[in-house]
């Protein structure tokens, strides 16, 4: 080790000097004070012996100027003083001093003293050793997450979250958000979306939002139901989480032109549909297990649907902002959620209100887990693809020129959605792509028509108010459990023609018809909830044969006329 | 001899100092003829505090290198200056000398 | 937070009771209070009167510990869980994998 003499006795410290330096030590002699502190800066020793009484600068004074450099690594002083008054020791304490030697030097004393400052010396650089391994290493893992969280933000974040009708927030707990919140466009117009919370947080947490996200867009956009959605995302999230892993999710989907919401809540805390006319919530409780937890064979899907116009919002929220806490560990909690929502039910931004509410409420606690909240209003209605086709126009290919179809029957009826599969088939036309959202309103109408009114028989009248809303869709999976017998035939029958193509949709149902004329001098918004006038809007041509139970619709479309 | 120096520090310091002891014990004696001089110097009416310094400087290197007797003195002297009590008798300059003078002999002989 | 368990004399039942708060922190003293235990036992209770807090991580340690015992054909019982507690369990519809009292 490298020590550092400070004594203006030449004599004593001759002697101590050859002392230390028999014990292995390399030795640097200083005469006074002022010698002391320079020898100290150009030497650099781990340990300073001090003689407390000197000319010029004394001990106390050396040491208090040389502990304040502190740019050094820590090191020892021993105080060697003849005084022996307890006050005087301590003085030595309270300089700035380790410890202290009494002259005459004793040479088994001071050995066993540096030997412990020794220990501690190597102590401390093993300490500040292992907290720069950790710092180093823990810059580079902050780094690899930020990277990655930027990979993880165009998978996931690729939706239409910044649309004009929904209001959010989202305070993740670290750098990766264990919520996830998801929006996108459906192809038939109206909006779906996803908040979901997977236990935990940080990295484990969201590396299970990348295959919900994946799901979530990929079927979304082909127009699959939220049970088939949730099917294949139950499925996929059950192989690839671990045991004790799972998700809790809310998912919804506003249809703009039925006006309708249907909702699916599994193991997140209560959502809310507000009605800014009768100034109501209507909450809607969590009815399954999280996704992950229930195998394949077993996992269920049943969904609420309600009435949803311009006048309605609906809230979400995970369980961070339930259970966020206040300086006495007491929790948000459930009921000052609705009882807030209830006081800003005329807010243009609810969000906002709810989540200056909880800021409050919180002060400066720290937050524990990742707090989201997403307030939806009613989205415009798109017919317009969220895909523009860049590709060359006078490229054919695909499906332009084929007859697609399918005959669904009995039990089938309720198991099976053929929309997405035949949507996909008609798109591998890249020249139908601009029609998308078109094709698939007419194609799910006139399906949903033939399923609903024809083979199960219902009338839609009942939907006409909010109970009747929860009846009819009650009543609707009731007949499709026990369908037995009944069918719809679905064909589509797509050729080019001189200027573009000709899609003539081909729908026979196996119910009792109905009165054509009828419906179609009435104008009637019975027969179907949107009526007759849309489809007629969309088509080309329909034409109603064998008494209302098949029905041939023709869209027409050209290459240089591209929706807008 | 026995009173002047007290050999079995010196047979320590020798262990410790090696083939320096010369170079050690010159030195020692050098410093200390330095430090007597200005001690003779020093007033008792005014300089109780330094001549207490230096008495206690002289005590403590000479124990180093056993030169005990002319310690002694110092030490004696060391601690009536401290009080401030320190007179014309107590301060026994010659005696100081002559005690220095006959260790410093005894040393060279021995040791040089 | 202190994980004591009990097993019947003829080792077909074992009760595991949690004091406190069931978090994390938990994670290991649950665990070890069910894995050694061999054969499996046919009964297994989760004694709950003394738990303070259930959190997520909770709710992932009691599948764990059904899917050890069995899975689908394990036998588990929650015992004296408190009003917060069951709320928990009920919007997590743990009552479709667990008997609750």
């Amino acid at each position: 080790m490298k020590i550092l003499i400070a004594d203006d006795n030449n004599t004593d410290r001759l002697i101590l000097s050859r002392v230390l330096e028999n014990f292995g030590h390399q030795v640097f002699q200083a005469i006074d004070g002022t010698d002391a502190i320079s020898k100290f800066e150009q030497h650099a020793p781990a340990l300073v012996l001090l003689d407390v009484l000197m000319p010029g600068y004394d001990g106390y004074e050396v040491a208090e100027i040389i502990k304040k450099e502190s740019s050094r690594a820590w090191f020892p002083i021993i105080f060697l003083t003849s005084l022996t008054e307890a006050s005087d020791l301590a003085k030595c304490i309270d300089a700035g001093g380790d410890d202290f030697v009494s002259k005459p030097i004793n040479k088994i004393i001071i050995k066993a003293k540096i030997d412990a400052f020794e220990r501690i010396i190597n102590l401390y650089h093993t300490v500040a050793e292992q907290r720069e391994k950790i710092q180093f290493h823990n810059e580079h893992l902050i780094q690899e997450q930020e990277a990655a969280k930027r990979v993880f933000n165009n998978i996931a974040h690729r939706g239409c979250l910044e649309a004009n009708n929904i209001n959010y927030h989202l305070s993740p707990m670290s750098i990766f958000n264990g919520d996830l919140m998801l929006a996108a466009e459906l192809p038939m117009g109206g909006m779906r979306l996803m908040l979901a919370d997977f236990t935990g947080h940080g990295l484990p947490a969201a590396i299970g939002a990348l295959p919900a996200s994946e799901i979530f867009y990929g079927m979304t956009t082909k127009g699959f139901s939220i049970t088939d959605m949730m099917i294949e995302m139950n499925t996929r999230l059950y192989s690839v989480l671990p045991r004790g892993v799972f998700c809790c999710v809310i998912v919804i989907d506003i249809d703009s032109l039925d006006e309708m919401l249907t909702i699916w809540n599994a193991g997140a805390p209560d959502s809310y549909i507000i009605s800014q006319k009768t100034q109501t919530v209507e909450l809607i409780h969590s009815s399954h297990l999280p996704l992950g937890i229930q195998s394949p064979e077993k996992f269920e899907v049943k969904c609420q649907s309600f009435p949803f116009t311009k006048q309605h919002k609906i809230i979400a929220v995970t369980d961070g902002i339930i259970e966020a806490e206040d300086s006495d560990l007491k929790m948000f909690g459930e009921k000052r959620m609705l009882s807030c929502i209830e006081k800003n039910l005329k807010s243009e931004n609810i969000c906002e209100a709810l989540m200056a509410e909880v800021d409050v409420f919180c002060g400066t606690t720290e937050q524990s887990d990742d707090l989201s909240l997403l307030e939806v209003s009613f989205p415009e209605f798109v017919t317009q693809d969220v895909l523009k086709s860049t590709e060359n126009k006078s490229a054919v290919s695909g499906t332009s020129d084929a007859v697609i179809s399918l005959n669904l029957r009995g039990k089938s009826l309720g198991n099976f959605d053929p929309i997405p599969l035949f949507l996909q088939t008609l798109l591998s036309c890249n020249e139908l792509l601009p029609h998308r959202a078109r094709i698939f309103t007419v194609l799910s109408e006139l399906y949903n028509n033939a399923l609903d009114h024809g083979v199960l028989g219902l009338d839609s009248a009942m939907k006409n108010d909010s109970d009747g809303f929860a009846n009819y869709y009650q009543k609707r999976a009731q007949g499709l459990t026990e369908l037995d017998v009944g069918f719809v035939n679905v064909s589509v029958d797509h050729h080019p023609t001189a200027t573009g193509g000709k899609l003539v949709f081909d729908l026979t149902d196996s119910g009792n018809g109905f009165d054509v004329e009828r419906i179609v001098k009435e104008g009637s918004k019975n027969y179907s909830g949107r009526g007759l006038p849309l489809l007629l809007n969309l088509c080309d041509s329909i034409e109603y044969l064998d008494g209302g139970k098949r029905v041939q619709a023709t869209y027409l479309w050209d290459h240089n006329d591209i929706p807008e | 001899m026995e009173n002047s120096l007290d050999l079995e520090i010196l047979n320590e310091l020798v262990d410790i100092m090696g083939d320096d002891m010369s170079m050690l014990l010159n030195s020692y004696m050098d410093d200390s003829r330095d430090k007597l001089a200005q001690l003779e110097k020093m007033d008792l009416s005014s300089d109780q505090e330094s001549i207490f310094r230096m008495a206690h400087s002289l005590k403590g290197s000479s124990r180093n290198v056993g030169v005990v007797e002319f310690s002694n003195l110092c030490e004696q002297i060391e601690l009536l200056a401290r009080a401030g009590t320190l007179t014309d008798s107590d301060f026994e300059i010659v005696k100081l000398n002559q005690l220095f003078e006959v260790a410093c002999q005894l040393l060279t002989k021995r040791y040089l | 937070m202190a994980v004591t368990s009990v097993t019947s004399a003829d080792g077909k039942s074992l009760t595991i009771s949690i004091e406190g708060r069931f978090d994390f922190s938990a994670h290991q003293a649950f665990r070890g209070a069910y894995e050694k235990v061999s054969p499996i036992p046919a009964e297994i209770a989760v004694d709950m009167s003394g738990t303070t807090y259930l959190d997520s991580s909770a709710l992932g340690m009691l599948l764990l510990l059904r899917d050890h015992s069995g899975g689908d054909s394990s036998n588990i019982s929650l015992k004296g869980c408190n009003e917060d507690i069951r709320k928990i369990l009920t919007i997590s519809n743990f009552e479709q994998l667990f008997k609750i009292h």
